[in-house]
């Protein structure tokens, strides 16, 4: 079950769920949706094939991804995207935030 | 989570408790033999799928599907032994006149398939078939299963906590009105992903 938090708890991996609610999608397919490189992509998906929420079809040369999550875990990450986790929600970028003036920029200090 | 050979376990001595109970049954109230040969078979039987289970699983590699299927039967193997069990423990209980309760028996069993109904909804969107082998639009079939989850999730629900707080005789009115609607979606949406879909307009 940690795992399944651990992979709930991040927006982006969040977002990957939502994706592939609609259907299941083609690991290019999925990374146009976001900005970040594909060795990013490639982590969030190992992390969510880890927690057993997607899976993986390879289909010739491209692998097809598909949402295999339980109603209990389907009903946390409608709790996450309610109650404050989602990705534009308030908490979030407040969250955002705070981690953006921790940080000191490079070249300044 | 609960482990697989905690699970395993808890099924071995589930069973041979119910075994124990049905001997003491009989010899509590001999003159209904045949009624307590029925539970015995079915517990031999459950011994027999556990048995067989496990000995299929060994030698053989330790792919997902074979482990998940073991694990399943442990599961109902534990939710059968249970359902049985504790009517079986109660009419022991009755017979030497420890519990007067009539109605405990018919409302532990029916909180029991409640929850079983929850357990097995809970999982069914995870048990999709391969990509490669589908008949039908793989979209398709994710939202049946992910419907027929949900149906079956709030029914069980439904179905529990109305034999926890309803009267018995309500109790069974709401869970079998509770079942039949379930049943009734689930059959709907097959039959809606059995029928080809159209093409939107000006695709060939």
């Amino acid at each position: 079950m940690n795992k399944v938090f651990k992979a709930l708890s991040d927006p982006s991996r969040r977002r990957v769920l939502q994706l592939l609610r609609e259907r299941p999608m083609s690991a290019g397919e999925l990374s146009d949706h976001f900005t970040v490189s594909k060795p990013t992509m490639s982590a969030h998906f190992a992390v969510l094939q880890e927690a057993g929420l997607i899976e993986a079809e390879k289909s010739g040369r491209t692998i097809v991804y598909r949402l295999v999550m339980s109603v209990l875990e389907e009903a946390l990450l409608g709790f996450a995207q309610t109650f404050g986790w989602g990705p534009d929600s308030e908490r979030t970028r407040r969250v955002a935030e705070r981690k953006a003036i921790k940080r000191p920029v490079k070249g300044e200090a | 989570m609960v482990s697989n050979s905690m699970m395993f376990r808890a099924a071995s001595v589930l069973t041979a408790v119910g075994i124990v109970l049905v001997v003491a049954n009989w010899y509590t109230k001999p003159e209904a033999g045949l009624a307590w040969a029925a539970p015995l078979a079915m517990f031999a039987v459950m011994i027999a799928a556990l048995r067989l289970s496990r000995r299929a699983l060994r030698g053989a590699t330790e792919a997902a599907t074979p482990r998940r299927s073991r694990d399943w039967i442990t599961t109902a193997v534990v939710f059968a032994a249970l359902m049985m069990g504790i009517p079986l423990a109660l009419t022991l209980a009755r017979s030497y006149g420890v519990v007067d309760d009539v109605d405990f028996g018919r409302r532990s069993t029916g909180v029991l398939s409640g929850a079983f109904l929850v357990m097995l909804g809970n999982v069914m969107p995870k048990m999709l078939p391969p990509l490669s082998s589908m008949r039908c639009d793989g979209a398709r079939q994710q939202a049946f299963q992910r419907l027929a989850g949900w149906t079956w999730v709030l029914c069980g629900l439904g179905s529990a906590i109305g034999w926890l707080a309803l009267p018995v005789d309500s109790a069974e009115i709401a869970t079998t009105v509770l079942i039949v609607a379930a049943m009734v979606v689930t059959i709907v949406q097959v039959l809606r992903l059995r029928r080809p879909r159209h093409p939107a307009p000006g695709l060939s």
